[in-house]
């Protein structure tokens, strides 16, 4: 008897293991969503259709090995969609930032991201993380809200290693610059006063 | 860093979804799941993936079964067809679908697991018992066909020939034994035929409902004629009679405590009596062979007297015992050993040694024998239902009665003799009477005369026979006077007297009739 519960917890049927990673992905999945999208509703919806793709993509006769990633690329793609939906006008536009370059060589590595960040403060970074593009949201969100590794993170946004190691640093250095804009605004403005 | 991803992750994981927002979601998504069900094909697992991938065929569709479940039916048949089958088939009857099972498989597997041959012939005795039984159950519905009978009646025989067969393997080892199980065998079989006896004469005279048993009557009749024959001239010896009745006794009383919860309060009477009637036959018997063995001894050793003595003290011995088993019959069954070794000590000096020896060998084993046919007879009766509801014991086994109840039967009978006669003596006034009476008169006061020689010598039996005798003749006379009486009361209102001779003459040969 205990072999064959065995059994169902890695088998199980197809109903029984799509709603399971519902239950263990489904917050992580939304607070993904909400950090890129800011919405709370559009977030939900945006869980809602990405579980109904993949339940879609099950019926059609595919077996899923592992879902989380699967589950954060469409959630990924869906999120981009969205974003088109939106902005289609600025995505563009957001490459164009002041100050954002393609940088060097030198900053693609993982040190320096590290060390990046250690002289960051976390609250404040998390509070101007909606002030960043969507490109660098995305990878920052990736890596410190989701926890994925730069392989991961490689494979869900189809990008290089490198690609993703530069996005991390420039995104830090992005929100480093976003707060001591801020502080320094609000520095000016209590001087006037 | 560690600090930033802390401070970064413990602000994020202050988003999340709400309890009401996530089970709403999870509604939606399950119902989005019903509207858009799987395929019956991806049903169940891991098969979609194996069927893609091979083409299908017709002819060979593969179902799949839990092997699980199929073992565990597979466990629960075996057990059904092992335990259930066999029980159920134990109460079969000929025509039944599962009576072969029970005769050709639980029996026959029983028979060879019984070891030893005695056990073997009890065992066949036993199934020949539960074929009859079969038969008188199946003729007491009316089902009992020709052929159903045919086969009993075969089955009967075969049963026999294996006992027979039986008997024969075990004397090979053990004269002895060969015989006690040969009395054994017969006893049942006496039984049996008994009980069938009785139904198949209920049945012709027309009391009985069913089909007849008269043809399987028939058949256990001779049948046990034969067994009766065989066992007849058999010598058993006396230690190993003793040793087989103690055995059958302890089973009888067994068997006795089993009937007493269902038995009625007479039927328990009756059972008590004969077994404590066949207590009494073994402590006789034990007495007699204790004087034969007094006597070889006085052979070689030639002092009498202290050997009678002993064989007092052996009785006394043996009483305690009887206490315990019996308390109701004690007193009888002392009286009882009394008598015997009083009448063993008179016939000494009566008889050479020699012949005493003899006589007694036969009385010892002879008591055995009675009492162990009466002991097989008493199991048969308790175990089979049916032989008791077709037969009294008393048939079976009739009572035996001690010295002290003869004696008062004799002295009942004699008492009534001695009213009924002063009776008659009152009608003799009559002189036409008297006549008449005298010679009957004469027959009674002779038979009277040696009953009561017997009783004073204590031979009961010959009293008792004697007694029963004389009561036939008073009773006849008592007739005869009865009518001679009316003759003469019509006398005194004369009428016609034609049916007064012929009276008179039919009285006449009754008398005759009685004195020869």
């Amino acid at each position: 008897m205990v072999g064959q519960r065995k059994k169902d917890n890695i088998t199980g049927s197809h109903e029984e293991r799509f709603l399971k990673a519902f239950d263990e992905y489904g917050d992580a999945l939304f607070r993904h969503a909400f950090l890129r999208i800011s919405d709370r509703e559009r977030a939900i919806d945006v869980v809602h259709d990405t579980f109904t793709k993949v339940w879609v993509y099950v019926r059609n006769g595919h077996e899923i090995d592992a879902f989380r990633p699967f589950l954060y690329k469409v959630l990924n793609n869906l999120i981009i969609d969205e974003y088109r939906k939106a902005k289609e006008a600025s995505l563009d536009a957001l490459f164009a930032i002041d100050g954002v370059d393609e940088g060097t060589f030198d900053e693609l590595s993982e040190s320096t991201v590290e060390s990046l960040a250690a002289t960051l403060d976390g609250k404040k970074a998390f509070a101007v993380l909606q002030e960043l593009p969507d490109t660098y949201r995305e990878v920052l969100i990736l890596k410190f809200v989701d926890g994925l590794g730069p392989k991961e993170i490689a494979g869900l946004t189809e990008e290089s290693e490198n690609v993703v190691s530069v996005r991390l640093h420039r995104g830090l250095r992005l929100l480093r610059q976003t707060i001591e804009m801020q502080e320094k605004e609000l520095l000016d403005q209590t001087a006037k006063k | 860093m560690k600090r930033f991803s802390e401070q970064f992750q413990k602000k994020s994981n202050s988003i999340r979804l709400r309890a009401s927002e996530r089970n709403d979601l999870r509604d939606r998504i399950t119902t989005y799941m019903e509207y858009h069900p799987l395929p019956a094909d991806m049903k169940t697992p891991k098969t979609v993936s194996k069927q893609t991938a091979g083409i299908i065929s017709e002819p060979f569709k593969a179902i799949t079964l839990n092997l699980a479940y199929v073992r565990n039916f597979a466990a629960v048949f075996a057990l059904f067809m092992v335990v259930g089958v066999p029980l159920v088939a134990e109460r079969s009857v000929p025509g039944d679908v599962l009576y072969p099972v029970k005769t050709q498989i639980t029996e026959e597997l029983r028979s060879s697991l019984t070891l030893s041959s005695y056990a073997k012939v009890e065992w066949e005795t036993e199934r020949l018992e539960r074929r009859v039984s079969e038969a008188r159950l199946l003729a007491s519905e009316g089902l009992l066909t020709p052929e159903a009978e045919a086969t009993v009646a075969q089955a009967v025989k075969e049963h026999t020939d294996a006992a027979v067969e039986g008997i024969a393997a075990i004397r090979e080892d053990n004269e002895d034994d060969a015989e006690i199980a040969e009395i054994a065998f017969a006893s049942a079989l006496a039984v049996q035929s008994e009980a069938l006896g009785e139904q198949s004469s209920n049945e012709e005279s027309g009391s009985g409902e069913g089909t007849s048993v008269a043809t399987l009557a028939g058949v256990v009749h001779e049948v046990s004629n034969t067994a009766d024959a065989s066992q007849a001239d058999t010598t058993a010896s006396y230690e190993g009679l003793l040793g087989r009745i103690e055995i059958e006794t302890t089973r009888a009383y067994e068997l006795f405590e089993v009937v007493q919860r269902q038995a009625s309060p007479n039927e328990i009477l009756d059972i008590e009596r004969r077994l404590s009637d066949l207590e009494r036959k073994v402590q006789t018997a034990i007495a007699v062979h204790a004087e034969e063995v007094t006597q070889e001894e006085a052979v070689t050793v030639e002092i009498p007297v202290e050997e009678v003595l002993a064989v007092e003290e052996d009785v006394g011995e043996v009483d305690p015992e009887l206490v315990e088993d019996t308390a109701s019959t004690t007193d009888e069954d002392a009286t009882a050993e009394e008598d015997v070794v009083v009448e063993v000590s008179e016939e000494i000096p009566e008889v050479t040694e020699e012949q005493v020896t003899e006589e007694s060998t036969i009385t010892s084993t002879e008591l055995l024998r009675t009492a162990m046919r009466d002991v097989r007879k008493l199991i048969s009766f308790m175990t089979n239902i049916d032989v008791r509801q077709t037969i009294t014991i008393e048939e079976l086994v009739p009572v035996t009665f001690t010295n002290e109840e003869k004696a008062e039967q004799v002295t009942q009978t004699l008492v009534v003799i001695e009213e009924k006669k002063a009776e008659l003596a009152e009608r003799m006034v009559l002189e036409e009477f008297a006549q008449k009476y005298t010679p009957g008169d004469e027959a009674l006061m002779q038979t009277l005369t040696q009953a009561y020689t017997a009783v004073e010598i204590g031979d009961y039996d010959t009293a008792l026979g004697l007694a029963d005798e004389a009561l036939n003749i008073i009773n006849d006379l008592w007739l005869f006077t009865a009518e001679v009486t009316e003759v003469i009361v019509e006398d005194v209102v004369p009428q016609e007297e034609v049916p007064e001779v012929t009276e008179e003459e039919s009285a006449s040969t009754t008398v005759e009739e009685i004195l020869e």
